[in-house]
């Protein structure tokens, strides 16, 4: 996955992300995550890939082709979901706290897990479109009060 | 002492009342600008952000959309902005109010435009104490969609066919993706009637299979579908393997083709899919003296070299034997190829024997040669080759110094490289027309034919990502960048013999494309 050219699941992109997010903790035990996926609707093409046919479970749904994780996966994943069997993303070879997944398009038509859970009711695609999201999540442990209120969670997306 | 002391009894009460003071016209507003003004910065970055998103976010639809005229379409994009808008805005964002939102939509010779603006009020909380109870901020984006000039050069060599068999399935496998990408209009990003697609094959000759055209995808008959069923592969009831990988004829006659189209403001692409090395190049010939040519006017022909001699890896070539299987002609006519003999009009030995070529040519290729079809000067041609037959190093790009030897196999087959390298590199070098390569390997790894070269390849499309794998140390290491600044920047996937690695680099290919068109 790419943006303005920059690769988030090298390690030059992954550094990249860890500078601007300056001191939010872009680490595998950190405080913050970032999540970044590519979602896209289920075309016939991919009920091919699946099962041969026009029809497949996933048609005409919003389904990731892409997700990339940098830092704390273990807390925080995509309002939308993981699109990996497990419900984990597997670690980027070579790269420290970043995990990266590319559904195939027999899972974007039939498996379950690739489904963008609640995404339509935010955007409403058209066939062949791909929307990005990129969704950062910081807990705040300095603001847990007395230690007794826990870490606030401060979430912010965007989705374009 | 006693006037002093009763001096500080009256400063107490003073400390109380400057404190109160200060506090209440100092310290209180100057905490509440503070605080005001980092919610107003706040909702203006998140305004910006949602403006942008809209404008980015309906960009898919602005590029389908083929007449901003039509109000149903138009609406559509305007709706997709501000449900983008909505998405990333939310409804009361730290309390603000959007008084003000704006979408409209136009377009120019060279693309489509969306300009998003909107205002919010954000309520002050401790500034509304001086009489400022909001304040306003504004945002506004602007998305422009480029029509893309696409132009696919596919390679119908010889291996192709040896690759696939009898049933062809390599070819198969080309035209399945082909179709995805580009001609069915349900899963092509690419769309009829605003973008402009057009296909070149190439062995040893090329041939212009679609020429460029927005309407590619309902034409009737005429449509880059019909176009990538009837590629001339190599079939075995044609001859079989018959053509050989003049790549740089197909980059050539590509880059002429967006030259006729001349759309500067689009975003000019060609694809490559290949899954070879170079093995053949075009120039004009001059038959020597001792020749036995009666007609020793130069003329046009494609020097085409063996391909898989020695034993596997087969690569490198060996440096000795007879280089060459002949003088072929430039265009395609049919299959086999190897019956596409150079015109000639006097009993060449090439014409007659193709292994006796050596001594119409005293056994030396040109030093500079290049493309002879679709060459000239001035508007509608590519820079550099308003002459035929030359402006191309045989002897300087991938491969140094290879020698002119017809009879060094190695020869000739580094000459292929070097004028297909160097042909990609004027290409990436054009300042006018930006063409961005993107290249897809297809790899056959079965150690029966010869694997192809993805460190050239990905050179090719001057790959920003890529690192060399050192598949010929003699000339590339491993671990080395290929890319090559100054030149556009382009995209190169290998694919290995299946539809879902095929599919998934064409995939990567309009993932490029969507965010280069927005």
């Amino acid at each position: 996955m790419y943006s303005r050219g920059i690769d988030f699941t090298s390690a030059g992109g992954d550094g990249e992300a860890d500078s601007l997010a300056g001191q939010f903790g872009l680490t595998a035990t950190g405080n913050a995550a970032l999540i970044f996926s590519t979602i896209t609707l289920a075309t016939t093409a991919d009920c091919q890939a699946f099962n041969s046919t026009n029809t497949c479970p996933n048609l005409g749904k919003p389904v990731f082709t892409q997700q990339i994780g940098i830092g704390n996966l273990t807390a925080n994943a995509s309002v939308f979901g993981t699109p990996t069997s497990g419900g984990t993303l597997p670690a980027t070879t070579g790269v420290s706290a970043n995990y990266n997944t590319s559904v195939s398009s027999a899972a974007q038509g039939g498996n379950s897990w690739a489904l963008a859970n609640g995404f339509s009711n935010v955007v409403t695609l058209t066939s062949g479109q791909l929307v990005y999201v990129v969704e950062m999540f910081d807990h705040t442990p300095a603001l847990n009060v007395g230690g007794i209120t826990g870490s606030p969670l401060v979430y912010s997306r965007a989705i374009f | 002492m006693l006037g002093m002391r009763r001096d500080r009894k009256r400063q107490k009460g003073f400390a109380i009342i400057y404190v109160a003071l200060i506090g209440a016209f100092v310290l209180i507003p100057m905490a509440g600008l503070a605080i005001d003004f980092g919610v107003v910065y706040n909702v203006k970055a998140r305004l910006q952000t949602s403006c942008d998103a809209a404008a980015i976010g309906a960009g898919y639809l602005l590029h389908a959309t083929t007449d901003l005229s039509n109000q149903t379409q138009y609406n559509a994009i305007i709706s997709a902005a501000q449900q983008f808008f909505n998405a990333n805005y939310g409804t009361s964002y730290m309390g603000s109010t959007v008084t003000t939102y704006t979408a409209s939509a136009t377009s120019s010779t060279s693309g489509k435009t969306i300009t998003v603006n909107a205002t919010a009020k954000v309520p002050m909380l401790f500034m509304r104490v001086l009489g400022i109870a909001n304040s306003q901020v504004a945002a506004e984006a602007v998305s422009n969609v480029r029509f893309i000039a696409m132009m696919i050069v596919v390679d119908r060599s010889g291996s192709i066919y040896s690759e696939g068999g009898p049933g062809m399935a390599v070819a198969t496998l080309i035209q399945n993706s082909l179709n995805t990408f580009v001609a069915d209009s349900t899963s092509s990003y690419l769309v009829n009637g605003v973008d402009t697609v057009g296909m070149v094959s190439f062995g040893g000759t090329w041939n212009l299979d679609f020429a460029p055209t927005t309407d590619f995808q309902s034409g009737g008959a005429s449509t880059i579908g019909t176009a990538i069923t009837n590629i001339p592969f190599c079939t075995a009831a044609t001859g079989g393997a018959t053509s050989s990988t003049n790549t740089a004829e197909g980059l050539y006659q590509a880059w002429y083709q967006l030259y006729q189209m001349n759309l500067p403001g689009a975003l000019n692409v060609i694809v490559l899919l290949t899954d070879g090395r170079p093995s053949a190049f075009t120039s004009y010939w001059t038959p020597v003296s001792g020749s036995s040519c009666s007609n020793k006017a130069q003329r046009a022909g494609v020097y085409e070299t063996y391909v898989g001699l020695g034993s596997s890896p087969f690569w490198p070539p060996p440096s000795s034997g007879n280089d060459s299987t002949g003088l072929y002609a430039t265009r395609f006519t049919s299959l086999p190829e190897t019956n596409n003999l150079a015109a000639n009009s006097g009993s060449c030995a090439y014409n007659s024997n193709q292994a006796n070529i050596g001594n119409d040519f005293s056994n030396t290729f040109p030093s500079s040669v290049g493309p002879v079809d679709n060459v000239g000067s001035g508007t509608g041609y590519p820079p550099g080759f308003s002459t035929p037959g030359t402006g191309i190093s045989t002897q300087s790009g991938y491969y140094p110094n290879p020698g002119q030897n017809m009879q060094d196999p190695a020869s000739g087959r580094y000459a292929a490289f070097n004028v297909a390298d160097n042909m990609a590199k004027l290409i990436r070098q054009d300042a006018t027309l930006k063409p961005m390569l993107f290249v897809i390997g297809l790899s056959y790894p079965d150690g029966l034919t010869e694997a192809l070269d993805s460190d050239w390849l990905a050179r090719v499309a001057n790959d920003p990502n890529y690192i060399t794998v050192g598949i010929d140390p003699n000339v590339v290491a491993a671990g080395q960048k290929v890319y090559q600044s100054g030149q556009t920047p382009g995209l190169y996937c290998l694919a290995t013999n299946n539809a879902s690695s095929l599919n998934g680099c064409f995939a990567q290919v309009t993932n490029a494309l969507l965010r280069l068109t927005q």
